[in-house]
């Protein structure tokens, strides 16, 4: 029941957040997350994100569904159901682009969301976090970072004592 | 985030005496010139050379407005991230009143090359040309042509003068009431670019078929003066930024510019299938004539309308896909020069079947090869007059009031 998920510090604006960033970047931290209510230039760069694995998911869903949208036209008006239509050949491919294009567009469309959710982990109607009386601010005017217990470099009292160093208005350790 | 650059004086951005750019625009010219004259030599007879000479005009005049294009662009949405790069465009739009003088051989040749409607003894007794002669007719087109010019000479002039006149300006708030005359120039200009564009279209190469109409001619027109336009834009900052000039131009600039090219290059590709497809699946004989001209077993223009599909479009669009294409300077300035080629490809397949359009003539290799000579020639003369105006104002639009926001700028 009194189990520490992880320690969170508030920080007073967007600059400090986007400072205190970097540094817990720097220390090599991995588990760890920044929240602000509102989107901050250049965080990923302060984060030190790596390039995300969601287009693998968009290119892979895209060629997918196009080519099986293609494919289909094909089957359908040569093998399953062959009618000559205003005289033009079986296999006429330029009557099936629309449909390639459209299936190749909305299988990208679902690849790329639900990669994103894959790789996220969401949807998650629970977060550790939410113990914490404090981050309901995050949404409308705190400035968080959160840093995991599963962190590798993870140290309840030192890592509380690294996060004061970094300017932190308050530091709690979040139980639940 | 992070700290404020230093925002460059007018000084320092422009191009310094002696410097290899200020030289560019006599190489330019000279190469212009004779590669004119090589295309008019290599040419058979005046009706090939006229056709010929259209094909070039046009290829140099969509770079030219595809510029103009970016610019009002760039003022009616009030872009901040493009203030480094504008001037640069700003200078190509000065080069459209030159190509007044290179529409004079077309203006002289055009009871040659719009025969088929401008000529009376051609045209009588034709139910089609007869039912449209209340707008092509040559005295109504005499004047359309000069509206165009009208326009286009007026708009490249505006911009261009307007933003380099705002350089000297020192207060702040005289300066942001420069930046509104433009932003509010810049709707209407829209409409004017969109309308003049389009019917320049429809007089100088859809009607060269007269029985043969396409709604989407003129926005096919606008896509190709957009991919070339751009891509010359990209060209000419690259290849500055090779040649030490426009330190304030990085990656992120250079990747917001691949991307207008490559939307562009997509959206060409979408008008183009859609002209074509609508046609091949109605299949109604007024609309197919074009195709008709351009395609079947043995025409060579059948290969030059798959390479169209296949490396105007295909091809561009898996390479310049990956964020790093577009940041990658040498990786950026490969594409855009290779779509300008393309380009090239897009309007010969246009204009120059035409040629054989009720008339018995015979295919040499002289027609695209003066075709070319007349294309690389028109081009490096809009160039030519874009680097002239290059050396004559700073690179960059200095008291622009986003000029901080454009040097801070970053993509996500």
């Amino acid at each position: 029941m009194s189990k520490v998920h992880g320690a969170l510090a508030e920080f007073a604006n967007p600059a400090e957040l986007y400072h205190a960033c970097e540094k817990v970047r720097d220390a090599g931290y991995n588990d760890w997350d920044s929240h602000s209510p509102f989107p901050i230039h250049g965080i990923e760069k302060a984060m030190g994100f790596a390039w995300s694995r969601v287009p693998w998911f968009a290119l892979v869903f895209g060629l997918t569904g196009a080519a099986g949208g293609f494919a289909l036209q094909v089957w359908i008006s040569t093998v399953a159901s062959p009618l000559v239509i205003s005289g033009k050949p079986l296999l006429s491919w330029p009557a099936y682009v629309p449909v390639t294009f459209e299936l190749g567009i909305i299988c990208t469309a679902i690849g790329t969301l639900g990669g994103m959710c894959l790789l996220n982990r969401l949807p998650a109607f629970y977060h550790w976090l939410f113990h914490s009386k404090r981050f309901e601010s995050a949404t409308d005017d705190g400035f968080f970072i959160s840093i995991e217990s599963t962190d590798s470099k993870w140290d309840s009292a030192g890592t509380s004592a690294f996060l004061e160093s970094l300017g932190a208005s308050h530091v709690e350790l979040v139980e639940g | 985030m992070g700290h404020r650059k230093p925002l460059p004086t007018a000084e320092e951005v422009t191009i310094p005496q002696g410097h290899l750019w200020t030289k560019l625009p006599l190489v330019l010219a000279v190469t212009g010139v004779l590669a004119i004259a090589a295309g008019w030599f290599i040419a058979d007879d005046d009706h090939s050379r006229n056709y010929a000479w259209l094909t070039g005009f046009m290829y140099a005049g969509s770079v030219a407005l595809g510029c103009l294009f970016f610019v009002i662009v760039q003022h009616a949405s009030n872009a901040g991230w493009s203030v480094v790069v504008r001037r640069v465009a700003e200078c190509a739009g000065m080069a459209l009143p030159v190509l007044l003088l290179l529409f004079i051989p077309l203006y002289l040749g055009r009871m040659d090359i719009w025969s088929h409607w401008m000529d009376a003894h051609h045209a009588a007794g034709d139910p089609i040309i007869e039912g449209k002669a209340a707008f092509l007719n040559e005295g109504f087109w005499t004047i359309r042509a000069a509206v165009y010019f009208i326009i286009w000479s007026g708009l490249g002039f505006f911009f261009w003068k307007t933003s380099v006149s705002q350089d000297s300006i020192a207060d702040p708030e005289a300066a942001r009431s420069v930046t509104k005359k433009m932003n509010t120039m810049a709707y209407p200009a829209i409409v004017l670019f969109g309308l003049s564009t389009t019917f320049a279209a429809f007089d100088w190469m859809m009607s060269l078929d007269p029985h043969w109409f396409s709604t989407m001619f003129g926005v096919w027109f606008f896509a190709g003066c957009c991919v070339s336009g751009f891509a010359f834009l990209g060209v000419n900052l690259l290849l500055m930024k090779k040649a030490g000039l426009l330190p304030q131009v990085n990656e992120e600039h250079l990747h917001d510019v691949g991307k207008f090219v490559y939307a562009f290059t997509i959206f060409w590709a979408y008008i183009s299938f859609s002209q074509f497809f609508l046609i091949w699946y109605a299949n109604i004989p007024e609309e197919t004539t074009f195709f008709h001209l351009r395609m079947g077993e043995n025409n060579p223009w059948q290969s030059i309308g798959m390479l169209l599909m296949i490396a105007h479009f295909g091809i561009p669009f898996l390479l310049a896909m990956p964020r790093t294409v577009k940041r990658n300077p040498s990786a950026l300035l490969a594409v855009c020069t290779y779509l300008l080629v393309l380009h090239f490809f897009d309007l010969a397949y246009t204009i120059l079947p035409n040629l054989f359009l009720g008339k018995h003539m015979v295919p040499t290799s002289t027609i695209p090869a003066s075709a070319v000579c007349f294309a690389i020639g028109m081009f490096a003369i809009v160039w030519a007059v874009t680097a002239f105006m290059h050396t004559r104002s700073a690179l960059i639009p200095v008291k622009d009031p986003r000029l901080s926001e454009s040097m801070a700028f970053t993509n996500f």
